[in-house]
């Protein structure tokens, strides 16, 4: 009991830092380099936040932005270089440590407390910094705790209020709709009185009005509490229209820094980030096929499709159609439902209304093993090889239903040629390869099936620009081999590309499809969803 | 007796028991790499192997037809716990899975001792397998030389399963990233089964040779063993094939030199040392010998 109240004190008496317009940054990262297993998670990156900033921290997945937060949080140590919080080293310290010097953040996948109520969750960041009663005088009830636990539960309707969301004080967190738990989680980590926030994807899953919301309501929110903000958003426009500066890393390394137009017109963030959409080769070609796929049979509609976690929903009514031999582009932002939509075609998520219809029969009841014996192959988002098998091994997963041994050889040697780089490295460990590698293996591994219908989902997320093209081009001539394919972009102009026909998904519904050329001409499409 | 000799001695009794306990702890490890599950079960469904294999033995059959009824007899019990009781709880949270198998454990405990009676049995004696067997001034019978032989036997045969067959690499993609395997096509359940298949098997293996090595079979037999191959697994670390062979091994010759080196008054307390033991890996290397530390990403 007394260990608990003497920690509570030392944190307490610890350097708490109040916003100040002082010299002293609030936040300096010096040279930060951490490795995971082999792979430089950050290298070098500085940054520096001064009191009362805002900033934007992009890059492309994969690219250090929730590590950097992990390192800056105390949740990861940093290899070499040194973090400094008001100018006090925190590299070492414990992540309530650093939270107590003035550090809150939000997750990019909400961590409430599902089962508690709403002003529970917020109380709960009220802990942090405070001068908490000991534990004796909370179990007789004393009148100090009394009123520790009273200004804690005022400064927490304090912040529900601010954020607009008093009226949900007493619901239980869980059952909320995912814009007000968002909320909630922004509560908890301003109820503390944070010198600085560090907010990961807040708009993420949001509709473009809540998102709108949102901004609205961290700008008031800055304004009236003066905390310095570094953001990690994918939402171009809403990191733009937030922050004066933006930082842009890319494989954890600082790749330039600016305000949001320079950093628009930087050639490196163009290509690494943005993407020019420019695919050098021929050898995609859509053309000829696209004009034929008009007129051909779907391979695949889907009709009025539902899907949910939970009680959240995620795919809306969503109506499309494959035509057999082309590529079909489905494009959104993030949270937009186009892994879901992918999975519930697969099987992996189960329809909530709707039907999914393969080659004219309704395979909505159909498992995911069922759909993959049919010709129906998900190559999954981040690769999901089976890390601890080789090249070869996971090759031949892929043909787990194909008996004939000959046909095996076949498909192997087919998927060899497609990809020379992978065929040098076949008794190779799969957790061993770079990114690339492993993503041609992926692709490699869905096609051993010899699929009808391939769904690709985001095939060339985390790669460099010169792989993610030569992605792109595979991707056209396995559509070549007479395979459909159905595709999930994050780099939108580039899916177009390859494409015969877009999709464009948001908040779960289909809010505009076209032939890719047309999609792409539209300067409106590209500009709403890049920014 | 000298003192190498000595040594040989307990090293060749350490290794014959450590097969034993590998052939219990690869079908826990097996299972628990899959359903993230620990079958406290698997005790007992070598016990009602050999149980099962003890009338075919008083009819007078040869112990290789002995072995190959226990190895029925466990399969069979394997498959109608997995069927009945893991199968329809194959969603729910792993603790369930883990409070289900500790219900089984009693249950079949005392099924057994219900139909039977808790007086101790033992196969019907072969001769040939008591008979003595020496290395140099090692001492052993040749029930301990069967037991090594069946045991890597066993061993490799599961381990080129593994390896070369398309269920096996399977199984080891199921072990890795189920979704993905899902995603090839790969029906859960019944490789489930078939790791179920496999795991009892081992067990009835271990349990027949564990009734001709000690001849001292009640209900509550399946309990020790099973626990043991749990340590044996952790120790190697738990979902890997090759730690659980290893763990089997540490922890047979763990016992062996405790018991043969330790003054008697502390060598009684044999099994509390295994468990000292699963207590200090936890401790220095929770994720075991060949196993991988789990991380949740944050």
């Amino acid at each position: 009991m007394s260990a608990l109240a003497t920690q509570a004190q030392s944190v307490a008496a610890g350097p708490l830092v109040r916003p100040s317009r002082s010299a002293t940054p609030v936040l300096e990262l010096d040279h930060v380099s951490i490795n995971f297993g082999g792979v430089r998670a950050l290298e070098n990156l500085s940054l520096t936040l001064r009191a009362g900033e805002i900033r934007g921290l992009i890059g492309p997945n994969g690219s250090g932005k929730s590590t950097a937060f992990n390192v800056i949080t105390g949740l990861y140590r940093p290899r070499s270089g040194e973090i400094r919080v008001a100018g006090h080293s925190v590299v070492g310290l414990r992540p309530d440590q650093i939270a107590s010097r003035g550090v809150a953040r939000t997750f990019q996948t909400l961590r409430l407390f599902q089962a508690m109520s709403v002003v529970e969750n917020v109380m709960l960041g009220t802990h942090l910094g405070a001068q908490a009663p000991s534990p004796g005088s909370i179990l007789l009830g004393l009148p100090a705790s009394r009123r520790f636990e009273r200004e804690a539960h005022e400064r927490s309707m304090a912040a529900l209020e601010a954020l607009q969301i008093a009226d949900y004080a007493r619901e239980t967190a869980g059952n909320l709709p995912y814009g007000v738990q968002k909320r909630v989680d922004l509560a908890r980590s301003l109820v503390a009185n944070p010198s600085l926030l560090l907010l990961d994807e807040p708009a993420a899953g949001l509709t473009s009005a809540e998102s709108q919301q949102l901004m609205e309501l961290i700008r008031n929110l800055h304004a009236e509490r003066d905390f310095a903000l570094l953001l990690v958003e994918h939402d171009m426009q809403f990191v733009s229209d937030l922050c004066p500066r933006i930082t842009v890393i890319d494989f954890g390394k600082l790749l330039v820094e600016g305000t949001p137009d320079e950093v628009r017109q930087n050639r490196e963030v163009v290509t690494a980030y943005l993407g020019t959409g420019e695919l050098s080769a021929a050898r995609t070609a859509p053309g000829a096929a696209s004009e034929a796929s008009a007129t051909r049979a779907p391979v695949l509609e889907v009709k009025n499709l539902d899907a949910r976690y939970g009680a959240v929903p995620a795919l809306r009514s969503v109506s499309l159609s494959v035509a057999s031999g082309s590529i079909t582009a489905i494009i959104g932002a993030n949270g937009a439902g186009k892994t879901t939509l992918l999975s519930t075609v697969s099987g992996i998520v189960a329809a909530h209304k709707g039907r999914v219809v393969y080659k004219t029969a309704d395979i909505t009841r159909l498992s995911c093993e069922q759909r993959v014996t049919q010709g129906i192959v998900m190559c999954p988002e981040g690769r999901r090889l089976f890390p601890d098998m080789t090249v070869q091994e996971n090759l031949l997963l892929g043909a787990y239903n194909v008996t004939d041994q000959a046909v095996i050889r076949a498909a192997l040697e087919r998927v060899y040629a497609l990809f020379p780089r992978v065929a040098d490295r076949q008794r190779q460990q799969a957790g061993t390869l770079s990114g690339g590698e492993q993503q041609m293996v992926a692709i490699g591994r869905s096609l051993m099936a010899e699929p009808t219908l391939l769904l690709l989902d985001e095939p060339s997320l985390g790669l460099a620009p010169n792989l993610v093209e030569l992605i792109f081009e595979t991707i056209a001539e396995i559509r070549k081999l007479g395979c459909s394919i159905m595709l999930v972009e994050q780099n939108a102009a580039m899916a177009l590309e390859v494409a015969d026909f877009g999709y464009v998904l948001e908040t779960g519904r289909v809010t505009l499809s076209a032939p890719a050329p047309e999609l792409k001409a539209r300067s409106d499409v590209i500009e709403a969803y890049l920014g | 007796m000298s003192e190498l000799s000595e040594f040989l001695q307990h090293l060749a009794n350490g290794l014959v028991l450590g097969f034993l306990y590998a052939l219990v702890g690869i079908g826990l490890s097996m299972v628990y790499g899959i359903l993230r599950m620990i079958n406290f079960a698997h005790g007992e469904i070598l016990m009602v192997g050999v149980f099962l294999a003890l009338p075919v033995s008083a009819l007078g059959a040869p112990a290789w037809l002995v072995l190959l009824a226990g190895i029925a007899g466990a399969t069979i019990m394997g498959l109608i716990v997995q069927w009945t009781i893991y199968r329809p709880l194959l969603r729910s949270p792993e603790v369930t899975l883990l409070v289900a198998s500790l219900g089984v454990s009693l249950l079949l405990q005392n099924l057994v001792l219900m139909m039977t009676s808790p007086q101790p049995k033992r196969p019907a004696p072969a001769p040939f397998l008591d008979q003595p067997f020496r290395l140099g001034e090692i001492v052993l019978r040749n029930v301990d030389i069967a037991i090594v032989l069946i045991a890597i036997a066993a061993m490799l045969v599961t381990h080129l399963f593994l390896k070369q067959t398309r269920h096996g690499r399977a199984l080891r993609a199921l072990a890795q990233d189920m979704s993905a395997a899902r995603m090839m096509g790969v029906h859960v359940p019944f490789l489930v089964m078939i790791c179920f298949v496999i795991g009892s098997a081992l067990a009835g293996v271990a349990g027949v040779l564990i009734g001709y090595k000690y001849g001292h079979l009640t209900p509550l037999s399946g309990f020790l063993p099973g626990l043991k191959g749990f340590v044996a697994a952790v120790i190697g670390g738990i979902g890997s094939f090759p730690g659980a062979v290893a763990g089997g091994l540490i922890l047979g010759l763990l016992e062996i030199f405790v018991v043969g080196y330790l003054p008697d008054a502390l060598a009684q307390y044999r099994d509390a040392y295994v468990f000292l033991v699963l207590i200090l890996v936890l401790l220095v290397r929770p994720s075991g010998l060949f196993g991988k530390p789990e991380s949740v990403k944050v």
